[in-house]
């Protein structure tokens, strides 16, 4: 059932080193469907995401994007393939102004003469990115250096996004403002989105499915309704014993060392 | 003792080639086996400054020279004795490696290769510009050595001559990487920050190696000038360190072993070049040799990274059958497998190890403030991280500090344990003023750290990674730790090491590489690593990240345990009901500054907490929602 | 004060190769964090074939311009046979990579071209005579070629969708993959720069400075003390820097003793250090604990 446009993954065994960090996940994204993946610190949610984008090579399983198999491909080769990843903390390109980094988001469309186009969208979804089109991006705010991660995954225009963390560190009200960017780009555009959060009330907000993960394995999987009061979400989340959910702003930064 | 014989068996296997290879060799060969003597006792001391530092040297024959240099003008122009001109000219190389380590060895990396072949240059422009050095023409008529009169002037006479200096070498190096000295050098190398914090004096030690390795090579220059009878500024040249380099690399980074291997492989390749070149390419003459230097320089970087000795391991492995994979520079066990054992054992029958451990502190009393914080402050450029922050510790406490992402909760251990210097403010612990000074000083002091972005020592084991947490509990230093004299010692750390490893409950991962461990474990092994010193203060960034419900229950348990000994625990922890459950005070930061201070249930309460942090479930779902919400209507309409 | 206005201003020259190689530097430093020590044989190799060229009969402008693409291709074949096929590129292996090349290369232009050092004609012009100041014209040459070259690649780097690229790349190079840029094109560009900065310094410089088999280490050095200067990834300092340590050099060679010129970078960089004791790298690596 490879849905045209959408992004399916099976079997994913993955890894760093000698350390495998990924048992082999199942996890699919419909176009016009947003699929949230939750769990604590180290379960293997971002690993899952350098995957699926061909930043690290899988051991074993496949991921499929618009029906065709990419797990051998690039991460450049995914990105031409329609697939954006807006990766954890951003990485912005610091020293180039806002615009700039809008135009290096359009290299695999650099030919096709709509920058101006899709430029314009990004800023009417992002208003305050315009008036700082001329800064230098390191010079923004943690909410806007997080809209421009996401204007600059768009100007690809993907059919396929996938988002890691796009809520950590950020005030409510501006995770409010990603949080309904995000619905307007799976209803209106059709994108299909996997996200990862820890901030489960915001994860469960908008997903239409959501999976719990926990060092490196799906251990439940539904709608957010049929999660909401699942004891396994919140153990694998909280750990054992944990009080109620008490999710927001309680990740930290953790090491993103590349491979190159 | 079987083991001690194993060990040892390889050297005796050498000196056993050594002493025959000059009754069955032609001249010539001899006349080569001498050179790769020479330089493979260089190669020794650029081995250990590579493999166990970590730094490269791209001028390591300013050293050779100065060496070289210093025995010929003593012995030519000063008529001093001999041996005592050999002494004075390895201090001088050690010398000379120790007045340019102190400004060099602060850099890293590239900066440091090409300052070195910096150095090279300007040693070699110095000696063909002094009048003292004999300019171009170098310094000529250096008598062959003498010994009971007996001159060693013919290839074998001096290869026997040579033969036990570089086996002596040998030893001690090895001894070397094996000690204590050796242990922590590993550390730096993989981790400098953490091993700072563990109390390495990281500097220190680096400096120590390369006017070690400074050494070996001015020693290697005294034979040379010997040999020759001629010193001329060819042995300060760019072509001779290129040929040190090439010998460390080709019998593999890591092993001592290698250089030895590496200098003779590497010497043959010269005189099969220097002979095969002119008949190739008729005419060719100079340094024809270099271009088989680079070309196998390039070819092991890419097919053969770990040299010789790679392709040893790989070889015995397909030998005996195991097609394992060959682990390129693993790390050697560090000490005898018997005793192990028993060392394991007694860990094992000793039930409250870990009490005997943190003992070694002499704690103060319970309730004395051991870490006082006044006005941190951090400013970077405009933003503040950390903004006027007072907090005291108390031995026997556990205080968490919590607060939302860049509250200034890292930034705060940062400054605390010394890996960064406060804008302001000051940090005491046990009465010293610490803010600004190295993080090796606040660990002698007794605080210590694990890290949030993992910091393990990563090409080590688990073991060999709480080992390093001893470093301060144990005193050999470099010269004991080459005369393997700290035997004693070592059963120690490794009995305390283990009772650590136990109380974390990683005995069945003892000596797995620490790299193959989930991200939990690793977390778990930096705890061990940090009780081991038997720590005052116990600094823990985001100890329970990763873990699963029981081991965080078990980490909590651990944790109280070292309370109940008397240690103060500063933990950073999001897992805020964990940190309710186990902390005796909570700290609150919010935007660098600090808003509460005071037992769980006041700090649940605090309006200020609650409004910053914490919030309500209403407020937060009411905010997503309605942005959601919002944007819905907004499209209907 | 003529004779300091005279070496002033043949420092300036001198000073400008320097910068050119400098540039080659932080080309791919910045973009691969490698300090490409095979940087000045490309400079070595270009003075050298020009000069073979000139003797087959090619004439001198001609054969200055054909040397510097093929130079630029022998820098690109060299990163893709040996610098891309090393997979986990640490700072100890790339030194020890480019040494090996740079090693290489030495051997084979001794091998090709023999031991002694030989310049290249002078370009056209003749020489002038300016306030007491002799001027040679190759001077001039050198002057404006290196002007010219350094804002090629200065507003290739700053103003150039590529360039902008390459940008991206040193700065977040996990992102500048997940937008689609290749780092083995990028990396293959930084290259490619690098060679043509490294052989036209190489080619304006030959008639004045020579070319030898050798040649390439101390400039190749030099080229680097300059690019530290602006921590390895600001072409304008880096270029700034090299005319200063020409300047410099001259100086202390006209002032103190010929000899110890080629001390000079290292005593500067021994001097920025001891300034900045912290390190040279404005792009400092993150470690966040």
């Amino acid at each position: 059932m490879a849905e045209q446009g959408g992004l399916e993954v099976s079997g994913l065994v993955a890894g760093y080193e000698r350390l495998e960090v990924l048992h082999g996940i199942d996890v699919a994204a419909q176009p016009g469907r947003l699929v949230a993946v939750i769990g604590a610190n180290g379960a293997g949610k971002s690993t899952l995401l350098r995957t699926v984008s061909g930043l690290l090579r899988p051991q074993a399983g496949t991921v499929r994007l618009a029906g065709v198999d990419v797990t051998k491909f690039s991460a450049e080769r995914i990105a031409n393939r329609g697939l954006a990843h807006v990766p954890e903390n951003r990485l912005v390109f610091p020293s180039l102004s806002v615009l700039d980094n809008l135009l290096l988001g359009g290299w695999t469309k650099q030919r096709d003469g709509r920058f101006a186009q899709r430029r314009d969208e990004v800023f009417e979804m992002f208003p305050q990115l315009a008036d700082r089109a001329a800064l230098a991006a390191g010079a923004l705010s943690g909410g806007e250096q997080q809209m421009l991660a996401i204007g600059r995954a768009l100007m690809s225009d993907p059919s396929v996004m996938v988002l890691d963390e796009p809520s950590l560190g950020l005030a409510p009200r501006v995770v409010g403002e990603i949080v309904s960017v995000l619905a307007r780009l799976r209803d209106d555009r059709g994108l299909a989105l996997l996200l990862v959060e820890q901030n489960v009330r915001a994860a469960f907000s908008i997903a239409d499915h959501v999976l719990v993960m926990d060092r490196g394995r799906v251990v439940a999987e539904g709608t957010p309704a049929e999660l909401a009061d699942d004891e396994r979400v919140r153990a694998a989340y909280l750990g054992a014993g944990a009080g109620p959910a008490r999710p927001a702003s309680t990740s930290q930064n953790r090491t993103t060392k590349e491979d190159q | 003792m079987g083991t001690r014989l194993r060990t040892y068996a390889p050297f005796a296997l050498l000196a056993a080639v050594l002493v025959a290879f000059p009754m069955v060799a032609s001249t010539s060969m001899v006349n080569i086996g001498v050179y790769a003597l020479i330089f493979g006792l260089a190669a020794i001391g650029l081995s250990l400054l590579m493999g166990l530092a970590g730094q490269v040297s791209l001028g390591h024959a300013a050293f050779f020279a100065v060496g070289a240099y210093t025995h010929a003008i003593l012995i030519t122009r000063h008529d001093v004795p001999g041996l005592v001109s050999t002494v004075v000219a390895v201090l001088a190389a050690m010398l000379v490696a120790f007045l340019v380590g102190m400004p060099l060895l602060r850099l890293r990396g590239h900066f440091l290769a090409l300052a070195t072949l910096g150095l090279g240059i300007i040693v070699s422009v110095v000696v063909r510009e002094l009048e003292i050095t004999g300019r171009t023409s170098g310094i000529f008529g250096i008598p062959k050595p003498e010994i009971n009169n007996r001159v060693y002037d013919t290839p074998q006479e001096f290869f026997w001559l040579l033969a036990p200096v570089v086996l002596i070498g040998l030893v001690l190096a090895r001894n070397l990487v094996r000690s204590r000295t050796g242990r922590a050098l590993g550390a730096v190398n993989d981790s400098e920050v953490a091993a700072e914090c563990l109390g390495v004096n990281t500097f220190a030690l680096r400096l120590r190696v390369f006017v070690l390795a400074g050494g070996y090579a001015g020693l290697a220059g005294v034979f040379y000038a010997y040999w020759l009878a001629v010193v001329s500024p060819e042995a300060s040249g760019f072509l001779l360190s290129v040929k040190f380099l090439l010998m460390v690399v080709l019998g593999g980074l890591g092993t001592v072993w290698g250089a030895i291997t590496g200098a003779v492989a590497v010497q043959a390749i010269d005189e099969s070049m220097r002979t095969l070149m002119p008949v190739l390419i008729p005419g060719a003459s100079g340094e024809v040799q270099l271009i088989g230097f680079g070309v196998v320089l390039v070819l092991l970087v890419i097919l053969l990274p770990g040299g010789l000795a790679q392709l040893w391991t790989m070889v015995t492995a397909r030998l005996r059958g195991s097609g394992g994979k060959a682990r390129a520079s693993g790390e050697v066990p560090t000490v005898a497998v018997a005793a192990e054992h028993t060392a394991r054992l007694d860990a094992a029958a000793g039930g409250a190890a870990l009490e005997d451990v943190l003992a070694e502190a002499e704690l103060p009393e319970r309730g004395t403030v051991v870490l006082r914080v006044s006005n941190l402050t951090k400013r970077y450029g405009g933003v503040v991280a950390v903004d006027g922050v007072d907090f005291e510790v108390l031995a026997g406490e556990i205080l968490a500090l919590i607060g939302p992402n860049g509250a200034g909760k890292t930034t705060c251990f940062n400054m605390i344990s010394g890996v960064l210097g406060p804008t302001a403010g000051s940090v005491e612990v046990l009465g010293t003023r610490v803010e600004g000074k190295q993080p090796h000083v606040v660990a002698e002091l007794g605080a210590t750290r694990t890290f949030q972005n993992l910091q393990v020592f990563g090409s080590s084991t688990v073991l060999g990674n709480v080992k390093v947490g001893r470093h301060l509990r144990s005193r050999s230093g470099l010269l004991r730790g080459m005369l393997s004299m700290a035997g004693g010692e070592e059963r120690q750390i490794e009995r305390t090491s283990l009772a650590t490893v136990a109380a974390l409950g990683l005995e069945s991962e003892t000596d797995r590489p620490v790299k193959d461990l989930p991200f939990g474990r690793q977390r778990q092994v930096e705890v061990a690593r940090a009780l081991a010193l038997a720590p005052t203060i116990l600094l823990l960034d985001e100890p329970m990240a990763g873990l699963s419900g029981a081991e965080r229950a078990a980490l909590g348990d651990l944790l109280h345990r070292t309370r109940e000994a008397g240690v103060a625990v500063v933990l950073v922890e999001h897992d805020v009901d964990a940190v309710m459950a186990l902390a005796d005070r909570v700290a609150v930061l919010d935007d660098g500054r600090l808003i509460a201070l005071g037992d769980p249930d006041q700090v649940r309460q605090d309006p200020a907490v609650i409004a910053a942090y914490l919030g309500t479930d209403e407020q937060a779902d009411r905010l997503v929602r309605s942005a959601a919400h919002d944007h819905a209507t907004g499209e209907v309409s | 004060m003529t004779d300091l206005l005279q070496l002033v201003f043949s420092g300036l020259a001198h000073g400008a190769v320097y910068g050119l190689v400098a540039l080659g530097f932080v080309a791919v430093f910045s973009v691969r964090e490698i300090v490409n020590l095979a940087q000045g044989e490309y400079a070595a190799l270009a003075g050298l074939s020009a000069i073979s060229a000139v003797a087959m009969g090619v004439p001198l402008l001609m054969a200055a311009v054909l040397v510097v693409p093929m130079v630029v291709l022998v820098a690109v074949i060299l990163e893709r046979l040996c610098i891309a096929p090393v997979k986990r590129m640490t700072p100890l292996v790339s030194i020890i990579l480019t040494l090996g090349i740079s090693t290489a290369l030495k051997a084979l232009m001794l091998l090709i071209w023999g031991p002694q050092a030989r310049g290249l004609p002078a370009f056209p012009g003749s020489d002038l005579l300016v306030a007491g100041v002799s001027i040679r014209s190759q001077e001039l040459w050198i002057l404006g070629i290196a002007a010219v070259v350094g804002a090629a690649v200065i507003w290739f780097y700053e103003n150039t969708l590529h360039g902008k690229a390459l940008r991206a790349c040193a700065e977040q190079p996990v992102a500048a993959r997940l937008v689609g840029i290749s780092p083995r094109t990028a990396t293959m560009v930084a290259f490619a720069i690098a060679g043509f900065a490294g052989a036209v310094a190489g080619v304006a410089g030959s008639p004045i400075y020579f070319s030898s088999w050798e040649h390439g280490l101390a400039l190749g050095l030099k080229g680097f003390v300059a690019a530290t200067l602006g921590g390895l990834t600001s072409l304008r300092v880096a270029m700034f820097g090299g005319i200063m340590l020409g300047i410099l050099e001259n100086l202390v060679a006209g002032y103190i003793d010929t000899g110890f010129r080629d001390a000079v970078a290292f005593f500067v960089l021994l001097l920025v250090l001891l300034v900045r004791p912290q390190g040279l790298v404005l792009r400092a690596p993150v470690v966040r604990v």
